[in-house]
């Protein structure tokens, strides 16, 4: 290979950047370092807000695209990229693992795992939401059900071990959670009748460290909110990464629905630890505390969305609190340390609860329960939010949110457990022609609604903030736009000709700040346009 | 909780499922027979079926939900009984999910066979109208001021040349009693209202967050900025179709619903 003598100068420096590592401490601070984006939200509060202000709200009209990457693999893109150390790591489905050179956009190598031709995928496309990093190694689960380690620098496989067997619904589709010399990892399943659980694996080894079940097996405590033995395929995915506050050393993780999804009928009693959010000792995986949102959940209500770690005023108190926009349509505010209900509210259309009591549990509306003839109720199976993450902004205290405004009939069927088969009970007619969405900015103390910005369909596109008193969000007809943080007024907006479904995030590469999000069958990076002289570097003269 | 070991489990779930060693019920059932010779137990075992393995994605009725609706002009990759029984055996790799071996050879055709169905509706469904005459009405009528028909006609609605091979003939009448009942993408009646100009009544050809372009009666597309207009209306429930009149001869309506599902295209 011909390499052209301009090209040589960045090519080392490069290689220079790449021996430094990525420890705990700097996972621990990655606040500290808005430079690289180095965790699934960037931080492990979740916020998914960044410090950057290079593009700010003076300058974003001018923000064009720097460079293109196209996926090769079938299946959705949801990746959401870790970068760090001169080089962007993201999946491809089905689970590829490709390292780019944030810069150029250029692939310098894949790690392809080859996926069975019998792979299951019950409820959920083939996608993968990210890597983890920690030290020199990436961490990738695969849809076929594997936690797998690979070199940093060169992608070679490191080691594999077996979440949970794929032949009975299981999958890994989130990004892992890497701690303190251990890698979190949750399950995909809900729709399959799995059993769901969180684990703790050795970030060196790959050794299972602790698994933590959603749902309590017979003989321990919570297994009386199942009726008969219904807990054995009782759901309660872990589909989505969780959070983490080093301080208190809790790990939060919210979990999915109870199985089957809508027929409730054989599973009586509440069903922890369904549709909650646990805290768990990461040391242990004990469970400290457990918060429900949506007690004995028929309509597919997952509590999986991004809990997002916030110190607000509550009362004229600063309290260490966990705020998170719930599929179930109500926005939640707890305290992290202990798990109590501090303030609930309804943040988009919904027909089923009266409201929220002094406990956090929902006042139920009768007759909202899916029937064999089909039910109406707001909001629709997807919920008036899922996976996409939201962003909280300490500069303005806002709570940015995606949101879906639909209704669904939903139906109940009869249900029998078969292992490898979808266990639902059930479905939903969606009202999609009527269904609109938005980027919603909340109070994070009151979930009151602050401004809205309509889009023409449900959204399925993450946000982010940042500094510059920008969001930056997508949508489901190939928009690319930056609002004003203060006022949900679009500044800048770019057609990518595909539907934006996945996280925006952003990093700094060489003094430049980019946004990257992905969107149809590529990953986009934005950025202001390069100082005379700075583009391509050149001349290239030919030889 | 039972731990399946691969493909054999499922096989032999299946057997046992039946009663039957798998082999005899494998001989016992011709998958080769056209899905359009399932009768009402065939399509009822399909439709459990389908509740149980489809309708979490592609919804209770097919008209979609996290997975695409099927009830489109064309479904791609099973346009014909082969390609319908091949991605409800084995899916298409890495976006749906195929149960062949969990199903066996019945339940898979029978599970095809009830998706052809609530997609084409049943070509074994006798029909009351006469079709020579509803292709007498459609030109009387006028329908191709809107619609073409084998490349005759004009590109307002859509086009009918395979409509029968697409749409069941309860959906056909309806679409010709209740045209705003079901409004096909692309044909959302709208009106975009511009602050400093005309307001356009229209069919809306594509939105973004940020775009909307309307086709007027006319057949030209206005685009706008939409932070520009003062208000875009969308009609649900409308349709730029005039109903077919309750002035009209019942069986007029029966004969019109015959002629359109005998257009099957000229493939």
């Amino acid at each position: 290979m011909k390499q052209p003598m301009a090209l040589a100068a960045a090519v080392v420096a490069l290689g220079t950047a790449l021996a430094a590592q990525v420890p705990y401490s700097r996972l621990v601070n990655a606040s500290k370092e808005p430079g690289n984006w180095l965790t699934y939200n960037g931080t492990y509060d979740g916020r998914r807000h960044s410090t950057l202000s290079q593009i700010n709200t003076s300058n974003v009209a001018q923000l064009q695209p720097a460079w293109v990457y196209q996926v090769r693999g079938d299946g959705q893109v949801e990746t959401s990229p870790i970068v760090v150390n001169g080089r962007m790591y993201i999946t491809e489905p089905p689970t590829t693992v490709t390292a780019l050179d944030p810069r150029s956009g250029r692939s310098l190598w894949s790690y392809v795992r080859p996926m069975p031709s019998d792979l299951r995928l019950i409820g959920f496309p083939a996608t993968n939401r990210g890597v983890a990093i920690l030290d020199d190694m990436l961490y990738v689960g695969s849809l076929d059900g594997y936690l797998i380690a690979l070199d940093a620098e060169t992608g070679a496989k490191r080691w594999e071990t077996l979440v949970a067997d794929n032949g009975t619904g299981h999958s890994v589709t989130m990004a892992p959670l890497a701690l303190d010399g251990k890698v979190i990892v949750g399950i995909s399943g809900g729709e399959a009748g799995i059993r769901g659980f969180v684990d703790a694996y050795d970030a060196k080894s790959g050794k299972l460290l602790w698994r933590t079940h959603t749902v309590p097996a017979a003989g321990e405590p919570g297994v009386e909110t199942w009726a008969g033995d219904s807990w054995k395929n009782g759901a309660g995915a872990t589909w989505l990464t969780g959070s983490y506050d080093p301080e208190l050393k809790l790990l939060y993780w919210g979990t999915g629905n109870p199985g089957p999804d809508w027929n409730g009928d054989v599973r009586l009693g509440d069903n922890l630890y369904t549709s909650s959010v646990v805290a768990l000792d990461p040391d242990t995986g004990k469970m400290r505390w457990h918060f429900q949102y949506t007690p004995h959940d028929t309509h597919d209500w997952d509590a999986n969305q991004i809990q997002v770690l916030a110190d607000l005023q509550i009362n004229g108190r600063l309290r260490k609190t966990l705020v998170t926009a719930n599929r179930n349509a109500f926005y939640y505010v707890l305290d992290r340390a202990t798990g109590e209900f501090l303030h609930a509210a309804p943040y988009a259309k919904q027909t089923w609860a009266k409201g929220i009591d002094a406990k956090g549990r929902p006042e139920l509306i009768p007759g909202k329960e899916p029937t064999e003839e089909g039910n109406l109720v707001y909001p629709s199976l997807q919920g008036s939010t899922n996976w996409p993450s939201p962003s909280f902004s300490p500069q303005t205290g806002l709570f940015y949110v995606p949101v879906r405004e639909m209704g669904s009939y939903y139906y109940k069927t009869e249900v029998e457990y078969e292992a490898g088969l979808p266990f639902t009970g059930g479905g939903e007619r969606a009202l999609a022609d009527e269904a609109w969405g938005a980027v919603r900015a909340l109070d994070a103390r009151t979930g009151a609604t602050v401004w809205d910005f309509k889009l023409p369909s449900p959204s399925w596109s993450g946000v982010l903030s940042t500094a510059g008193g920008l969001v930056f969000s997508g949508s489901n007809e190939g928009n690319v736009y930056a609002l004003d943080a203060k006022t949900g007024a679009a500044l800048w907006q770019f057609q990518v000709g595909g539907n934006v479904r996945s996280n925006p995030a952003t990093f700094m590469v060489e003094g430049r700040q980019h946004v990257s999000v992905a969107a149809g069958r590529a990953l986009f990076a934005f950025a202001l346009p390069e100082a005379a002289g700075r583009g391509t570097p050149s001349p290239i003269a030919p030889k | 909780m039972a731990i399946g070991h691969g493909a054999r489990a499922w096989l032999l779930a299946a057997a046992l499922g039946s009663g039957l060693p798998l082999i005899a019920q494998a001989q016992a059932f011709d998958a080769s027979r056209p899905l359009r010779d399932a009768d009402a137990s065939d399509l009822a075992a399909g439709r459990r079926a389908y509740v149980a393995q489809c309708a979490l994605c592609h919804g209770m009725d097919g008209s979609g939900g996290y997975g695409p609706s099927l009830l489109v002009a064309v479904l791609a990759r099973a346009s014909d009984d082969a390609g319908m029984l091949r991605v409800v055996d084995q899916g298409i790799p890495n976006l749906m999910p195929g149960y062949g071996r969990a199903n066996g050879p019945r339940r898979t055709w029978q599970l095809a066979a009830y998706v052809r169905s609530i997609t084409a509706g049943s070509a074994s469904v006798v029909l009351a109208g006469d079709s020579a005459r509803g292709k007498a009405i459609y030109q009387e009528r006028g329908c191709g001021s809107c619609h073409v028909l084998d490349g005759a006609g004009r590109a307002y609605g859509p086009d009918l040349s395979s409509i029968g091979a697409q749409r069941g003939p309860a959906y056909l009448k309806e679409a010709l009693l209740k045209p705003g009942a079901r409004v096909p993408d692309g044909h959302v009646v709208v009106t975009a209202k511009p602050k400093d100009a005309r307001s356009i009544r229209g069919v809306r050809v594509a939105e973004d967050v940020f775009w909307v372009y309307v086709r007027d009666p006319g057949g030209t597309i206005h685009r706008y900025w939409k932070p520009d207009l003062e208000a875009l209306e969308r009609e649900a429930g409308a349709s730029l179709m005039p109903a077919y009149g309750a002035e009209r001869r019942a069986t007029e309506v029966d004969d019109l619903v015959a002629y359109l599902a005998s257009l099957r295209g000229a493939r």
